[in-house]
């Protein structure tokens, strides 16, 4: 509904149009709003160090979020994710252990790995037209069941990872900052721009928007949806290289159930689960908010009940804000008649 | 006629007819893998311990489906009712007291689900994948950390999961058949089934048609709950045992069933019959890899793989037979301008 954006013209003033044009500045807000508290609750939160810490542990949930975003914004979803990522990290760092000579080149296999993935989920919701909830279900246990299967009960471990990766990775080029920030900054803005400016960027747009609108426009849609899930495998792949390296360990059920998280990120995000909304710098900010409320949460000394209780009610309380919103929005641009609204 | 009789029933059912079909052919592959599998006492008992919870859960998971809704949450809701059960348990409360209150909790659970879709009109998906994570809190709220064990029960809660009636019936294998009696009924014998079709294939022409979609959907997820809350009964009677991550991955073969036994995920779609033969198909080629020695990885890999294959075959063959009936159209009209 990203053209929804534009076309309201006349009502400017509604609230609901005000909450849906700046989205992004309302998960700031909020971002904000938990700083604060926190602030005054854990006397630790608001240090340099733990800020920083913060900001690093969100890169990695941050990458994903994008990716899972822009299968999202094309009505789609991708529930794999968590399995394509162990899967990715666990052969792309065997490999690098048995080959430690090839050097950085073998970067290019987790992100392999995960181009094959999302090139798999892809064809099947794609061409296939059938739910990707059900496919990517189905991929989640089998890249699962793969990673287990190629492990044989061995798994990765410090010793195993070579100096080139982890200085990559948790290294510093540019002084004081970590490579991991720069590269997630640097992903993120590629995309964003990729979203914003190019052809297919808008088409991806377009067909989360409306999928019959965007077939009778002559654009194609399996097309455009195969390459959104190309590109959520490959950022997926690459975060798993990001996520092994800072974590030194891989096993087979590295990451389980990462999914939720990622999913709930994109959500708190502001991108709409109902397609055609939203943008993947948000859902970079949702990831940010969830790994503040952890991160807060923990210093208060607050049970994990309760977090994965906030965790729950922030996704399906974005869910309603988003669609209370689309559903205002809707209304009044069936009251001001400017177009044929849509729902 | 009769030929034509059986014709139409095999064009009416051959996606029905298929599964009967694997079926035969899992069961024959199985015995010749394991001279332990062709024993009649083996399969029902395996048979309801791979797929009992799973089958239950099902019969939930059919009726949102049918609708064109999906949810995430039943597992969750699961883990919910075996930690409240065992904890009523150490209370000391009768089993049916326990079992009035877990069962009203997890239909609630469940109308609070679809609640929240109707009336916002929000995606089910993000919806219950989110309360997922509620549910998953609560338990964790409820059992703690550790769970409880085999000790926390009284003799009465493990029963129905736990019994042979006659030293071969599994209680829980009846309450099975019973449930899949009381779900065809439902579904195909009663107005209600029949506004659950309509509800999953066109929900506008339902709305004018003078009924509420919303509490027909509402009601789905109720049924839902009520199955969870009844999944949770048998399970601590199976395993004994109520921690708050139970179930966590049972989700796939409950999906698998469903897409195995010709359901879709926009609605409207599927018959208890498919659903039926579906759990035998894959409760069969379960048993046979486990007697088999088949890792639980590679099983796992196995359901996932026929969960893909179930979605793809249906679509390859619509979009074979629309290009087959697109390309007569077009033979037809060649032949007609030619005249």
């Amino acid at each position: 509904m990203g053209d929804l954006t534009t076309a309201v013209q006349t009502p400017k003033r509604h609230w609901s149009v005000i909450v849906l044009k700046n989205r992004m500045v309302g998960v700031l807000l909020f971002e904000a709003l938990i700083v604060i508290i926190f602030s005054i609750a854990a006397r630790k939160f608001l240090t340099l160090s733990n800020l920083n810490t913060i900001f690093l542990n969100a890169c990695i949930l941050a990458i994903l979020a994008c990716a899972e975003a822009v299968v999202i914004i094309t009505r789609n979803y991708d529930v794999s994710v968590a399995s394509m990522l162990a899967l990715a990290a666990f052969v792309g760092f065997d490999l690098i252990k048995k080959f430690p000579n090839v050097g950085p080149v073998l970067i290019l296999v987790p992100i392999g790995i995960g181009v094959v993935c999302g090139l798999v989920n892809g064809v099947i919701v794609a061409y296939g037209r059938v739910s990707s909830v059900f496919v990517t279900l189905a991929g989640l246990s089998i890249y699962r069941g793969i990673v287990t299967i190629y492990a044989q009960g061995h798994q990765i471990e410090p010793r195993d990872i070579s100096d080139w990766v982890r200085n990559s990775v948790t290294g510093s080029v540019v002084p004081g900052v970590s490579n991991l920030a720069i590269i997630t900054v640097v992903i993120i803005a590629l995309v964003a721009i990729y979203l914003r400016y190019t052809r297919i960027g808008r088409q991806i747009y377009a067909i989360g928007s409306n999928p019959d609108a965007a077939t009778f426009y002559g654009l194609k849609v399996p097309r455009v949806i195969l390459g959104a899930y190309l590109l959520c495998g490959a950022m997926v792949g690459l975060s798993g290289f990001l996520f092994a390296a800072r974590s030194s360990y891989v096993v087979p059920w590295f990451a389980q159930g990462l999914e939720m998280q990622v999913i709930g990120a994109v959500v708190v995000g502001g991108v709409s689960v109902l397609g055609g909304s939203g943008n993947v710098v948000g859902a970079a900010l949702g990831a940010i908010v969830l790994t503040t409320m952890d991160n807060g949460l923990i210093l208060i000394g607050t049970h994990e009940v309760i977090r994965q209780f906030l965790y729950g009610v922030a996704i399906v309380g974005a869910c309603i804000l988003d669609a209370s919103v689309l559903k205002q929005v809707s209304r009044l641009l069936k009251s001001s008649k400017r177009l044929g609204a849509r729902r | 006629m009769a030929e034509n009789k059986f014709r139409g029933f095999l064009r009416d059912y051959s996606w029905e007819s298929l599964i009967l079909v694997f079926n035969v052919i899992a069961v024959v592959v199985a015995t010749l893998l394991s001279p332990l599998y062709l024993n009649a006492f083996q399969i029902l008992y395996s048979l309801q311990q791979s797929m009992g919870i799973a089958s239950i859960l099902a019969i939930g998971f059919m009726m949102i489906i049918l609708v064109g809704e999906i949810d995430l949450s039943l597992p969750a809701l699961v883990a919910v009712g075996t930690v409240s059960f065992a904890r009523l348990s150490v209370m000391g409360l009768p089993l049916g007291l326990s079992i009035l209150i877990v069962l009203a909790f997890t239909t609630l659970a469940g109308l609070l689900n679809g609640y929240l879709i109707v009336s916002f009109s929000l995606p089910s998906m993000a919806v219950t994948l989110g309360m997922m994570g509620v549910y998953r809190a609560l338990a964790l709220w409820i059992g703690g950390y550790e769970g409880f064990g085999v000790d926390a029960f009284k003799p009465s809660y493990i029963y129905v999961g736990d019994t042979l009636w006659a030293g071969f019936l599994p209680v829980s294998f009846v309450l099975l058949v019973f449930l899949f009696v009381l779900a065809w009924l439902l579904v195909h014998k009663t107005v209600y089934g029949r506004l659950l079709y309509a509800t999953g294939n066109n929900r506008r022409a339902t709305h004018l048609t003078g009924h509420s979609i919303k509490s027909i959907i509402t009601s789905t997820y109720g049924i839902g709950g009520l199955m969870a809350g009844v999944g949770a009964l048998v399970y601590i009677g199976q395993y004994q045992s109520a921690r708050a991550d139970n179930v966590a991955s049972i989700l796939l073969f409950v999906v698998a069933c469903i897409a195995l036994g010709g359901f879709s995920l926009a609605g409207g779609k599927g018959r208890v019959i498919g659903l039926i033969l579906s759990i035998l198909l894959l409760g069969t080629i379960q048993n046979g890899m486990g007697l088999a020695n088949i890792q639980g990885p590679v099983q796992t890999l196995v359901i996932g793989l026929i969960l893909i294959a179930s979605i793809v075959v249906p679509a390859a063959i619509g979009a074979i037979g629309g290009a087959a009936s697109r390309a007569k159209n077009i033979a037809e009209r060649v032949s007609a301008s030619s005249k």
